[in-house]
């Protein structure tokens, strides 16, 4: 296979987990680009549309969610899949976990949820599920 | 010899024995003879004539009695008005008798004079009485009929004599029952007898009537006069105190207040349904004043002792009948009425529902904040096997690949997250430790002076002037030391790192004790980075840290946690570049009670 390796972005505010993802999903065969924050990945995004893009629902500045329903509105970017990333599932959302939040309110749901620990074997089976591998 | 002592008395002594006045006048109406009873009555009147005598004219009389006798010989009676020898004024009768001449003429006229000033004098004050009496009176015959009645009743009930008393007062055409008068009649008693009249005007009248049996001399009951008094004006006032009466009564039984009234003398006068319950008094068992100087508190004691003229205690206590101390809001005051003292009162509200309240609130509190922190520690706990599946997924890789450098950088990340996992362990003990405070009486200055010295050097090495702000004359409190301890250096560690984390790397931080409306205040502010929205709005929650790997996020959660222990609250006041205030606020009425003796500390 001579094909361009698939672009993936990691949204994630922990440097280790970010690290982390990054590395097994290079091992994979991905390119892969890093945000901290909603606005770095916005900027990332705008300078490389990416494949597909993994977002960790608690981040500082701008909450997963809040950037959730921002790609999914947005024209150019609303194809993009998404696998949510969270931690534990807390009531963040009013009584909600952010899975029941987001089967209740969002427009479309993601291609995919992985909870936090995640192994390296389980986030490459995954993001190969998504892309159709 | 006996037959002449009657004529000799009668000649001599009879004149003078009788109790009339008597004068004997010519026909020139001088006086010719007269009695001593005359003279003490109207003065020397030897050679006078009458009319000087009588009336202090000097010329007879117009209508003179006695020259109509010496004209046509018949003896005449009438009232005349004269003076006495004394020149006061005097009502008398008088009568005239001719005494005749063997020939018929008539040279001598004999006056009797009964001196009747004093019964005119009666008549003219029982007149002014009938008539000006604040009462209505009438006189009634023996078929109920109004012989007299006075100005007063007249002008109540219009005019009344002939008509029946009931027909006047009620215009009703039957007796009324009871019927006061007709029972004057019948035993020869006074009777009294309460009724409703109405007035010419269509008031109603409510009077009270006395009715006296009025007799002749033999016994024969003709007459019953009945005064009335017109109650209307005293029985509505007497309604209207029944109704505040009542109404009061009624607001102070069914208050759930309890409320003891004390006279002068410090006897209890008033001791409502809830203070009998509160104070546990069985109803109706009287509290003897003496064992009230330890159910009440000191302030009472001196508005009881008159030293004071009222008191409000937010929070006290009574002591119940089994010594049982009851937290109460506490009201004394002193009862005046037009600057005499009639006493004090005590109103006190029964704190405990409201304290379990309190408790229950506290407790859920406590609750919230442990499910908060399981949750968060979840989150932390899984966030740093993140970490660690990573790190180890990095030595595993670099191991495989030969790649020393990826194997360091894991090795790294394990021994990072090892060091997060351990000191998370040790804050998650400190905060779920001993979930109930051990308070004891603590000087709340000292326990500042405490943690700055413990910072003295940390702050010394990071450029940060620590500065102790200290209220004076602060009240001891119970309060758990080794907690506030733990929430002063949180806070105080915090300060120092934001200041470090600053643009000028330096500045004050600042330790601020205060008592502000029974409130007890710790402060921590500093001059360091400030915090924005979003972080302001994360600060309290679980395991929440802007210093990456440097901070657990426990440490203002496990403030926030002893704080809340000791009934308070935390807030705080930050702007981006301005820095941070942290406010510890203990309201001292929710501070728990000390559970040990300073002694034993």
């Amino acid at each position: 296979m001579t094909t361009e390796p698939k672009k993936i972005l990691v949204i994630e505010d922990e440097e280790d987990v970010v690290n982390f993802l990054k590395m097994a999903l290079e091992d994979a065969g991905y390119e892969v680009g890093t945000a901290y924050d909603g606005e770095e990945a916005w900027l990332r995004i705008r300078e490389n549309k990416p494949d597909l893009i993994t977002l960790d629902m608690i981040m500082p500045n701008k909450t997963g969610i809040g950037l959730y329903n921002e790609l999914r509105h947005s024209p150019e970017y609303k194809d993009i899949p998404i696998i949510v990333v969270t931690g534990v599932d807390t009531t963040s959302y009013g009584q909600m976990s952010c899975k029941e939040f987001l089967e209740k309110r969002a427009v479309r749901q993601p291609e995919a949820y992985l909870v936090k620990p995640i192994n390296a074997e389980e986030l490459v089976k995954t993001v190969r599920g998504v892309l159709g591998e | 010899m006996n037959d002449s002592i009657l004529p000799n008395w009668l000649h001599s002594e009879a004149f003078e024995r009788v109790t009339q006045n008597i004068a004997i006048i010519d026909r020139d109406f001088r006086i010719v003879e007269a009695n001593r009873n005359f003279a003490k009555t109207f003065g020397e009147w030897q050679g006078q004539y009458c009319y000087k005598i009588y009336k202090r004219r000097d010329t007879p009389c117009e209508s003179c009695l006695a020259m109509k006798t010496f004209e046509d010989g018949k003896s005449r009676v009438k009232d005349e008005t004269g003076y006495d020898q004394n020149g006061d004024f005097a009502y008398y009768v008088v009568r005239t008798e001719p005494i005749p001449a063997a020939d018929g003429s008539i040279p001598y006229v004999i006056e009797f004079s009964d001196d009747i000033t004093e019964s005119q004098e009666i008549q003219r004050v029982y007149h002014v009485l009938f008539d000006r009496v604040p009462c209505y009176v009438q006189i009634l015959d023996r078929n109920l009929r109004v012989v007299r009645a006075n100005k007063k009743q007249r002008e109540t009930f219009g005019e009344c004599e002939g008509r029946h008393c009931h027909d006047v007062y009620k215009r009703k055409s039957t007796r009324c029952h009871p019927c006061p008068a007709l029972l004057a009649f019948q035993d020869g008693q006074v009777h009294t007898a309460e009724h409703v009249g109405v007035a010419t005007d269509g008031r109603e009248i409510l009077f009270v009537t006395t009715a006296s049996p009025l007799s002749r001399g033999d016994n024969q009951i003709t007459h019953v006069i009945e005064i009335s008094m017109d109650v209307t004006a005293v029985r509505t006032l007497q309604s209207e105190l029944q109704k505040a009466n009542a109404l009061e009564e009624s607001l102070i039984n069914n208050s759930t207040d309890g409320i003891v009234a004390f006279d002068e003398d410090g006897k209890i006068m008033i001791i409502n349904p809830a203070a009998e319950l509160i104070l546990k008094c069985p109803v109706g068992e009287a509290v003897g004043g003496g064992i009230l100087k330890d159910m009440f508190p000191q302030e009472f004691q001196e508005i009881l002792d008159g030293r004071s003229a009222d008191c409000h205690l937010e929070e006290s206590c009574v002591i119940a009948k089994d010594q049982e101390r009851i937290p109460v809001r506490f009201n004394g005051v002193a009862l005046r009425n037009a600057g005499n003292s009639l006493g004090c009162a005590a109103f006190f509200q029964d704190l405990r529902p409201m304290k379990k309240l309190e408790e229950e609130k506290l407790e859920a509190e406590r609750l919230a904040a442990v499910g908060e922190t399981v949750a968060g520690l979840a989150h932390s706990v899984k966030n740093v096997l993140q970490a660690l599946e990573g790190g180890m997924y990095a030595l595993r890789s670099g191991l495989s690949q030969k790649n020393e450098e990826r194997v360091l950088k894991g090795w790294g990340v394990i021994e990072r997250n090892f060091d997060k996992v351990t000191s998370l362990v040790k804050d998650f003990l400190s905060f779920s430790k001993g979930r109930l405070p051990e308070t004891q009486m603590v000087n709340p200055n000292e326990l500042v002076m405490e943690v700055i010295a413990l910072y003295k050097d940390v702050a010394h090495n990071a450029k940060v002037r620590l500065i102790a702000d200290l209220e004076e004359n602060l009240q001891s409190a119970p309060l758990d030391p080794s907690g506030i301890h733990t929430c002063l250096t949180n806070l105080l560690s915090n300060a120092i790192d934001a200041t470090v984390l600053s643009e000028k790397g330096r500045g004050n931080v600042t330790i601020r004790t205060r008592e502000k409306n029974g409130c007890l205040i710790f402060e921590v502010s500093d001059e360091g980075c400030g915090m924005d929205y979003d972080v302001k709005r994360k600060v309290f929650t679980s395991f929440f840290t802007t210093k990456g790997g440097g901070g657990t996020g426990l440490g203002l959660l496990t403030t926030r946690k002893i704080v809340q222990e000791h009934g308070g609250q935390i807030v705080l006041d930050s702007e981006i570049g301005q820095g941070t205030t942290f406010r510890i606020e203990l309201p001292r009425h929710r501070l728990p009670s000390p559970t040990q003796k300073p002694s034993d500390s």
